[in-house]
């Protein structure tokens, strides 16, 4: 009980953090608390949200996911040529048909499976850290979405740019997707043996072997669930703006939202995370992002006070973690 | 309980950081939210408030925020400038930012001239001013859209111009070269490197490229390396480059491997403070000066224009193409003759 009631309130805590934060920029600036304005903040920090549910389960075992942008640069760059139009001089598959947006977009996430798939197998059985397998990816990925295609992929079809720049009810799509995305993670995580697992082996792996868990089964499957969510994170990236561009789509994005996971209260002692705090950490830096920019305040404020919140967190994670021992 | 007050503590305490933060970091901002109060009711009254959205922060576009700071300055119009670190997603998030704070214009330097549509849309009835980087697809510019720049299609014909003189001299209608491309794809790297070659064709004289195409991404360090391996095993007569940084990576390898560098012309783009400073050295023997306090300016002064509904280049001596929606800030050919008069633009 007594865990739970901890839990509980931390979770109060970070939703406390973002009421004050959202009360303080209303009153700074009136056009901040504006139904589009709200919109604009979820769309723009959707896919960053995204990307974070798939690191915050990598942090959940005590891993880590560099490579999420560049495995989204590369899936978004792939599918992306998939869908441009035959007959368009710069199409980055000189031959070939185009395809459906679906069967697009499910070629992109094989992809995104496949290359996790690659990673959690190294790191589950060479035993390197997340860390070493995950930037060398990184570069991997990278440099293959570059080969792929030295220009922007542009041209994408509008069925392929529905899930990312798509409106229903006047919902943007992008903001559904992270919603659905968000239901799942919570899913896995509560309700199924595979994300009760990974507490388990994140609070104590060499345990959760003991009481008979496949740790090595379990840590490839978090590595292709973090592909897939940089997998569909580089979809919506590409669907945005109607271009992928190898060089500098999602570049940074795996920092962005392992300090949103990490904001939320993802311990990266492991075995400590939960959906709601990862969301409450995405609209913390979001409300951030876009309230000062509103404000005129300089980016390198903006990005001064991030660094603080996400030590700041930190250290309260810490606290926190110590107390329970 | 002891436990739970610890934590608000530390809580009340990052609130306050935030709080503090926020307020001294929108220390310029009291007085904007003060007067945005006029100026909503009466944008024209001076006080009207602009966005303008970098690409990414290099020295050169560094030179051009700093003219536009400056120039809104002289206007009294309010500037926020934002930079979204080459993510797209982030620009077109700072643009949808200007709409909803009901800004009346917006400046854009793309970080992907391929997104000008999505651009235009997330801008919604705002004005949109383009700026150093032209739209992929340049339908998109109209009245309401405008591109403020300088023309590719000449900074690299002006290094073709002086390099068929250069050869010409020496009785030469032939030369190879190294050329130093920026980075595949790019708009400006396609058409610097295109024009180049026209400029050369259309003065008679034939160039070979003397090695594989490379592509040092526009940055020092990288051409540097690149040309390294090449310079003793390669036969050229010339060295041409995409811009002036990798013309001084160029410069540095020979130095290192004791070759003279003003033996071999060497050509660059930008005119940049150390490309200027090489060209009087010797080492540069020409450069294209491309304004970036021009295009600054001239991003500034287009989008007030717009928004008093003149012609875009009004209350200026630069020239607009014939749709009357592109702004046109010259390139400039420079050498050791004409270098000194850069120095305080």
């Amino acid at each position: 009980m007594s865990i739970q009631r901890k839990k509980f309130l931390s979770d109060n805590m970070i939703w406390l953090v973002l009421i004050a934060l959202v009360i303080i920029m209303s009153i700074a600036n009136r056009n901040f608390a504006t139904v589009s304005n709200l919109t604009t903040l979820l769309t723009g920090e959707a896919i960053k949200g995204i990307m974070a549910f798939g690191v915050a389960f990598a942090i959940l075992t005590k891993g880590i996911d560099l490579s999420l942008g560049a495995v989204a640069a590369l899936v978004g760059a792939v599918s992306g040529a998939l869908v441009q139009p035959t007959d368009f001089a710069m199409r980055t598959l000189s031959s070939g048909v185009r395809l459906p947006a679906p069967a697009a977009i499910l070629i992109g996430l094989l992809l995104g499976a496949a290359i996790g798939g690659c990673i959690g197998a190294i790191i589950a059985y060479t035993e390197i850290p997340a860390f070493i397998a995950t930037l060398g990816a990184q570069l991997i990925c990278r440099a293959a979405a570059k080969m792929f295609s030295n220009r922007p992929v542009s041209k994408l079809s509008d069925d392929y740019r529905f899930l990312g720049s798509g409106r229903v009810l006047g919902i943007p799509m992008i903001v559904i997707v992270f919603i659905i995305i968000a239901v799942i993670s919570w899913f896995i995580l509560v309700h199924t043996r595979f994300g009760k697992s990974l507490y388990a082996i994140g609070a104590n792996s060499q345990a959760a072997r003991v009481a008979g868990i496949n740790v090595n089964a379990n840590l490839i499957k978090v590595y292709v669930w973090c592909s897939l969510m940089a997998a569909l994170g580089g979809v919506l990236l590409a669907g945005r703006s109607g271009s992928s561009d190898p060089s500098t789509s999602g570049l940074n994005y795996e920092l962005d939202a392992i300090a949103a996971a990490t904001v939320g209260g993802t311990s990266h002692t492991g075995g400590v995370c939960s959906v709601t705090g990862v969301i409450a950490g995405i609209l913390i830096l979001g409300v951030i992002n876009n309230g000062l920019v509103l404000m005129g305040v300089d980016d390198n404020m903006t990005n001064i006070l991030k660094g603080i919140i996400i030590i700041g967190s930190v250290v309260l994670d810490m606290r926190k973690n110590i107390k329970k021992v | 309980m002891k436990k739970m007050r610890k934590m608000l503590a530390g809580l009340s305490a990052m609130v306050m950081v935030v709080g503090l933060l926020t307020a001294c970091g929108g220390g310029g901002s009291d007085t904007d939210s003060g007067s945005k109060s006029d100026g909503d009711s009466g944008s024209n009254g001076g006080s009207t408030k602009l966005t303008l959205i970098m690409s990414q922060r290099d020295e050169w576009l560094g030179e051009m925020e700093e003219a536009a700071v400056k120039e809104a300055k002289e206007m009294g119009i309010n500037l926020n400038t934002v930079d979204a670190q080459s993510d797209t997603s982030k620009m077109l998030q700072f643009i949808e930012s200007a709409k909803n704070d009901g800004q009346k214009a917006v400046i854009i330097n793309m970080v992907d001239p391929e997104t000008a549509e999505q651009c235009v849309e997330a801008a919604g009835d705002m004005y949109v001013v383009f700026v150093n980087r032209y739209p992929s697809d340049d339908s998109v510019l109209n009245e309401k859209v405008v591109y403020v720049g300088s023309d590719e299609n000449t900074s690299g014909y002006f290094q073709g111009e002086w390099l068929a003189e250069h050869f010409k001299a020496e009785g030469k209608s032939e030369f190879s070269y190294i050329l130093l491309n920026g980075i595949l794809g790019q708009t400006s790297t396609t058409l610097r490197t295109e024009s180049l070659l026209k400029g050369l064709e259309d003065n008679g004289v034939k160039g070979v490229e003397a090695t594989a195409p490379l592509a040092a991404e526009y940055q020092r360090e990288n051409a540097q390396d690149m040309i390294a391996p090449l310079l003793k095993t390669t036969q050229y007569d010339a060295i041409i480059s995409n811009n002036d940084s990798m013309a001084l990576g160029a410069i540095e390898a020979m130095i290192d491997q004791g070759i003279d560098p003003t033996t071999v012309p060497i050509v660059g783009i930008d005119a940049s403070l150390d490309g200027r400073q090489a060209v009087k050295d010797g080492t540069l023997d020409m450069t294209v000066f491309q304004d970036p306090k021009g295009q600054g300016r001239g991003a500034l002064i287009a989008a007030k224009n717009l928004i008093n509904g003149n012609a875009i280049n009004d209350g200026t001596d630069w020239e607009l193409d014939e749709t009357g929606n592109i702004l046109w800030i010259p390139f400039e050919p420079v050498t050791i003759d004409n270098v000194d008069e850069y120095d305080n633009r």
